[in-house]
């Protein structure tokens, strides 16, 4: 087989942060959303701005710059959550993503239209040039490991803690003096601040930015990660990205033609989730559990 | 007399054209343990929502420690000391009992970004301050033995322990019980009446909706009958059972309701 391993690992790092940060939403705040894409795309625009206009061609600046949006974005998003009650508003996060995708196209300055942004320059982050994979794989895999240990102390802190005692009983939650509105807007601040700097990698890597890499079919892609890996788990997100990225393309180097590779990708997508949702309700990171059980001598904690 | 730890002044709550609460005044004063008592549909738990603000009022107010509560956010109510428990537990189902406790014991200035999250050393003082309190609550009420089990896997006695527990974490002075002994056996039911006269003891003033009577009897100071929203009777509760008209009402007088038992007339009568 003749796969790329370098471009595999450069994209499966930018989609852990993607999917990272759709688990903020959907594993900790317990709220369904599709907008992720959305997010991502205006991470990877404000990269591809800043460097076609020649304003910055660091990736922190644009990190930066996308990150402001990302979560000022979200804040709105955050009100519109609070207003429409419970799972409704997947109805609204849909809305924005396709109201989102058909400013983009018809925005022309901003995203060059249907044919997007290309032939961007390759970054620098923080003055230091980046080249080549491996410039990427190493610059990727040291913001993978930054995304991983905060969503683990995130998760494992204080604020993760109430943050999921929200998605599970809001009413419950104000008994104990905490209210909704805050809350939800940090998170979605979080989870909008990581999406955008996703994008901002992703077309800082790709040296093109293209509205139609963002449909709404990238936000289910995203959210069928967050599930296989395990809803809710900092690792799960890792093992989910690390599964679809993988996946993709090795379906593809079969000796087969497009048209029924094409199928082949969607069955075996189809056909992963319902085995991870029947088998293992909660993703990939179950395994681990199954693993420790079979190991004697080890007592699962409390955790 | 003096001012109350809790009062509602001529509170009345409409859904549509139905009354659940009609103009109810009435006082919880420190040191009591009041039940609420009437048949279902009478408004105690409306009473109970309305003391929280969990649902705004349609007129009237309540009045807790002097502040007038009638304009304040639920999780604003909580934070003056008033804690409460629901009738469907509702418990963070998939977290720990020992995470469920910490949630309440935790400092409400987590909620920012900055020591919830951002800040390690607030973080980490934070959170050892958290382990203590929620270590001494569990001792407390002898809930050690499931702190780390997953809430939902509790057996449901558990389950209510627990949601007081919460409670207790954040150092409420009033506590609101709502039904704390339906769904427990003879014994559990012994058992939450034993945390109940502790909590008690150690200063906190209880109100509690209750339909079984025995606990009543047992435990409250003071019993209010509610009925169709109003207040009926407010009185000793062993002197207040024992009224013939109340249990009337409470178990229904079949000869007066028999007219409008829906069952007793199959075709709904027209009115021409």
């Amino acid at each position: 087989m003749n796969l790329d391993w370098g471009d595999i690992t450069a994209q499966l790092l930018v989609f852990f942060v993607l999917a990272t940060s759709l688990n903020f939403v959907i594993g900790f705040a317990k709220t369904l959303s599709i907008h992720h894409a959305a997010l991502f795309a205006i991470g990877a625009f404000t990269y591809a701005n800043f460097a076609t206009r020649g304003w910055s061609e660091d990736l922190i600046v644009a990190i930066a710059a996308a990150g402001i949006l990302g979560a000022g974005i979200s804040v709105l998003l955050a009100l519109g959550s609070l207003r429409v009650a419970g799972d409704y508003f997947i109805v609204a996060s849909f809305a924005f993503q396709l109201l989102a995708v058909s400013v983009l196209y018809n925005w022309t300055a901003v995203s060059g239209g249907n044919y997007g942004l290309f032939g961007l320059a390759a970054p620098t982050f923080a003055g230091v040039p980046i080249e080549g994979v491996n410039g990427f794989i190493v610059l990727f895999a040291l913001l993978a490991l930054i995304t991983l240990a905060f969503s683990i102390w995130l998760r494992r802190g204080p604020y993760g803690r109430i943050v999921r005692a929200m998605g599970e009983s809001p009413s419950a939650l104000a008994t104990a003096g905490f209210g909704e509105l805050r809350l939800k807007t940090g998170i979605f601040v979080m989870s909008g601040v990581l999406a955008a700097t996703a994008g901002a990698m992703y077309a800082s890597y790709l040296g093109i930015a293209q509205t139609g890499s963002f449909g709404v079919d990238v936000s289910i892609l995203v959210a069928a990660m967050v599930v296989i890996g395990g809803v809710g788990s900092a690792v799960g997100s890792l093992l989910g990205a690390a599964l679809v990225v993988i996946s993709q393309p090795l379906l593809s180097t079969l000796d087969i033609s497009t048209e029924t590779s094409a199928a082949l990708r969607q069955l075996f997508f189809g056909l992963t989730l319902v085995v991870v949702v029947t088998v293992l309700p909660r993703g990939l990171v179950q395994l681990g559990d199954l693993g420790r059980r079979l190991v004697p001598g080890r007592v699962g904690g409390a955790r | 007399m003096t001012e109350p730890l809790l009062r509602t002044d001529g509170i009345t709550k409409r859904f549509g054209g139905f009354v659940a609460v009609d103009h109810v005044t009435t006082r919880v004063d420190e040191g009591e343990i009041v039940a609420f008592i009437g048949p279902n549909g009478a408004g105690k738990t409306t009473l109970f929502n309305l003391m929280t603000h969990m649902i705004a009022p349609t007129s009237g107010s309540v009045v807790f420690q002097g502040r007038e509560l009638t304009h304040m956010a639920p999780h604003k109510v909580a934070r003056l000391g008033i804690g409460r428990t629901f009738q469907d537990v509702r418990l963070f189902a998939e977290m720990t009992a020992w995470d469920n406790v910490a949630v309440f014991a935790q400092d409400l200035k987590t909620e920012k970004l900055g020591p919830g999250v951002l800040f390690p050393r607030s973080v980490l003082r934070g959170e050892r301050a958290v382990r203590r309190r929620v270590d001494e609550v569990l001792d407390y009420l002898r809930l050690n033995d499931v702190a780390g089990v997953q809430a939902d896997r509790l057996s449901f006695a558990q389950q209510k322990q627990v949601a007081i527990a919460r409670c207790v974490a954040r150092g409420a002075k009033l506590l609101l019980l709502d039904e704390p002994a339906s769904g427990l056996d003879a014994d559990e039911r012994v058992e939450m009446e034993t945390v109940v006269r502790k909590l008690v003891e150690d200063g906190v003033t209880v109100v509690l909706v209750e339909h079984n009577m025995d606990v009543v009897r047992a435990l409250a100071t003071r019993a209010v009958f509610l009925a169709e929203g109003r207040v009926v009777a407010d009185d000793a509760p062993d002197r207040l059972l024992a009224l013939p008209e109340l249990a009337e009402i409470y178990f229904g007088a079949p000869k007066k309701d028999a007219g409008t038992d829906a069952t007793s007339s199959p075709v709904p009568q027209e009115v021409p």
